[in-house]
């Protein structure tokens, strides 16, 4: 049996940072252990911006190029967006309840426009699910993909522009970040481990995509 | 009991229960991507059968 390097490494990566995150991680002395969600709902966020915009960035280019292998790309990272966003959307109440007293906010920007940013993404996948011609779902999938991309910085800058419950940066910031080593460590392993996963995703998910666009081509000769 | 050397927050006297949401949010999300990936490993599987 073949064992592929990237799924192995992400997954072992994945597994080594949550250990560190449960066993070898300081308690936060103000929130207990509902702080340890940091270590995964950040990176859920971070790999879900990453994989929208390189929908947007696929998107774009297959707008210009028409290269199939773009839109089978901007469909995996699409759907693997999906799975990190809804992680993030579960993850974040889970946190909040404890610590803000509540699961959901309606009046907090982020957390709507992020609910919204995964609505379009769930759209996205029924869009292409609706559309017969291959060229058709491609173009009119990119250009929602596109679309739904935009949202990413107005998410990333609503705790400037609006009132919110999510507080300002503390690592993305122009000063230090304001974490103890010990916890900045996790958070950036966290972050490189489920980076590597949504690549390995991403790649399982590509090659999904173009054995079943190769089966179809298949079947449309022998017909 | 803090760690020794820790300084308690003002007006806490305890650190805060909150283990249940902990386990909740890391089970529910390792959940999650266990069963995308094997979603993915059975739609490969289908499509390689065809």
């Amino acid at each position: 049996m073949k064992i592929s390097w990237l799924p192995t490494l992400a997954g072992a990566a994945v597994i080594g940072t949550v250990i560190r995150a449960v066993f070898f991680t300081p308690l936060e002395a103000r929130q207990g252990a509902a702080q340890k969600i940091f270590y995964i709902h950040v990176p859920a966020a971070w790999v879900a911006f990453l994989a929208f915009f390189l929908v947007a960035i696929a998107s774009g280019v297959y707008l210009w190029l028409r290269d199939p292998r773009l839109d089978r790309f901007a469909e995996s990272s699409a759907e693997v967006g999906v799975v990190f966003t809804t992680v993030v959307l579960i993850t974040g109440p889970l946190w909040a309840k404890p610590i803000w007293g509540t699961f959901w906010a309606w009046w907090d920007v982020r957390l709507v426009s992020t609910l919204f940013l995964w609505f379009i993404y769930v759209s996205y996948i029924v869009l292409r699910g609706a559309i017969e011609s291959p060229e058709l779902r491609a173009r009119y999938s990119a250009v929602l993909g596109i679309l739904g991309a935009l949202l990413i910085p107005f998410i990333h800058l609503s705790v400037y522009l609006f009132a919110t419950m999510h507080p300002m940066p503390i690592v993305g910031k122009p000063s230090a970040p304001s974490l103890p080593i010990e916890m900045l460590i996790t958070l950036m392993l966290s972050l490189v481990s489920f980076t590597l996963l949504y690549f390995a995703f991403v790649r399982a998910r590509y090659n999904y995509a173009a054995e079943r666009d190769a089966a179809a081509a298949r079947t449309d000769h022998d017909a | 009991m803090l760690p020794r050397g820790m300084r308690q927050p003002r007006g806490l006297t305890t650190m805060p229960e909150t283990s249940a949401y902990f386990h909740a949010a890391y089970t529910i999300a390792l959940g999650i991507y266990a069963a995308y990936a094997l979603s993915i490993y059975l739609r490969r599987k289908r499509v390689q059968a065809k």
